[in-house]
Formats: structure tokens, C-alpha cells, sequence
């Protein structure tokens, strides 16, 4: 059993343990899309909107019209 | 709502799009835009939510039709339909539709407020959110 442990322990050589950790952050980036991970801005472009830009209160709908 | 919140300045009013039930819903979409660029927006807006129709995709939304609403409201319909036609403003749907997927948008409508998702987006629901925005910025106003 010890031999084996051994065995398995000294399978894992330092360029595993670097590709495991290049992989880790290649898929880091991936997820967080190169940005900070915040989602979009809710206002979006406010090509229509409707009240003063500096009310105290914002209210956006996402709609459809069928 | 309008009238008794927006008109008096207490609320910003927003208008997004989330085409998500197929062709004719990003059509209209990009029609609404268009309509905006005459300053109809609004207007046409509740024409095609007046104009819904039961089949989906069934050609209630066609480009004829859509250009037949526009004529209707008092759009200019030539310059309405050059710009439906040349599909002006399908970056713009299509920038909208894929914001909304990020910020977990499912369904119409899906309503911020101040950046809180509000369910359910009945009126009552909505109301009263408006007035917990509205008396918390008041308290926020007056502690500054």
C-alpha cells in the first residue's frame, strides 16, 4: 500500500501542477467573459425614456410586444 | 402611473427591449425604434401592444403591417419603412436582448426598480415598490 502511495504521489510531476493551474485560468477568464463579472448596466443606451434623468427613482421595463 | 409618477418628476421612466418570442417580436422591436426616430415611440409602443395578436409569428407583425401602424399613427411611412427595411436599429434590439439574458431576464415584462428585480410586475407590486423607492430616497434626502 505505501508503495503505491508513493507511487501515485510521485506521479504528479511539476508540469501537471502547471497545467492545472494554466487551465484554472484560462477558465477564469472564460467565465468572467475578460471584464470585471458585473452584469450590464440596467439603463442601457435610454434611447426612450420617460422623466428626468436625475429622478430619485429609475424604473425600466423590458418588454415584448407580441 | 405615468401621470402620477412620472409626469411629476419623481420617477425615470425606461423602456427596454426583450424580444424573446420569435421573428415578429424583434421586428417590432426594431419598428418601435423607428418610430422613435420621428418622436413616436411612446405612441407606437401602444399601438403594437393594441394590435396583439392570438397566433405568434403569424404574420400580425409583418413588415407590411408594422409599416401600415406606422402610417396609421401619422408617421412618415416612407421614411419609416426605409428605416425597418435597412434594419437600422437591430444592433440595438439585439444589444438590449442580450443585456436582459445577463441580468437574468426571463420573461415580459421584467421590471427594475432602482436596480431590484420586482415580482410579480403587477401593478400593485410595482406601486408599492415605487413608494418604497420613493419614501427611502426621501429618508436618504433628508439624513444628508
Amino acid at each position: 500500500m505505501m508503495s503505491l502511495v508513493m507511487t501515485t504521489t510521485r506521479s504528479v510531476s511539476r508540469w501537471e501542477i502547471k497545467l492545472v493551474v494554466v487551465t484554472a485560468l484560462l477558465l477564469l477568464v472564460a467565465a468572467t467573459g475578460c471584464n470585471d463579472g458585473s452584469p450590464p448596466p440596467l439603463e442601457g443606451p435610454d434611447r426612450h425614456a420617460l422623466g428626468p434623468a436625475d429622478a430619485a427613482v429609475t424604473l425600466i421595463a423590458f418588454d415584448d410586444y407580441q | 402611473m405615468i401621470e402620477e409618477y412620472v409626469e411629476p418628476g419623481l420617477v425615470r421612466f425606461v423602456s427596454r427591449h426583450f424580444p424573446f418570442l420569435g421573428p415578429e417580436s424583434t421586428r417590432a422591436a426594431e419598428a418601435a425604434e423607428c418610430a422613435g426616430e420621428q418622436s413616436g415611440f411612446e405612441e407606437y409602443s401602444d399601438l403594437l401592444l393594441a394590435n396583439q395578436q392570438r397566433d405568434r409569428n403569424a404574420g400580425g407583425f409583418a413588415d407590411a403591417k408594422l409599416v401600415a401602424l406606422a402610417r396609421f399613427s401619422g408617421l412618415d411611412d416612407g421614411e419609416f419603412e426605409s428605416c425597418l427595411l435597412a434594419g437600422k436599429y437591430v444592433a440595438n434590439v439585439e444589444q438590449d436582448l442580450a443585456d436582459a439574458g445577463e441580468l437574468g431576464v426571463h420573461g415580459t415584462p421584467s421590471v427594475f426598480i432602482n436596480g431590484e428585480f420586482i415580482s410579480p410586475p403587477d401593478i400593485e407590486t410595482v406601486r408599492a415598490a415605487l413608494d418604497r423607492a420613493l419614501a427611502a430616497s426621501a429618508e436618504t434626502s433628508g439624513a444628508n
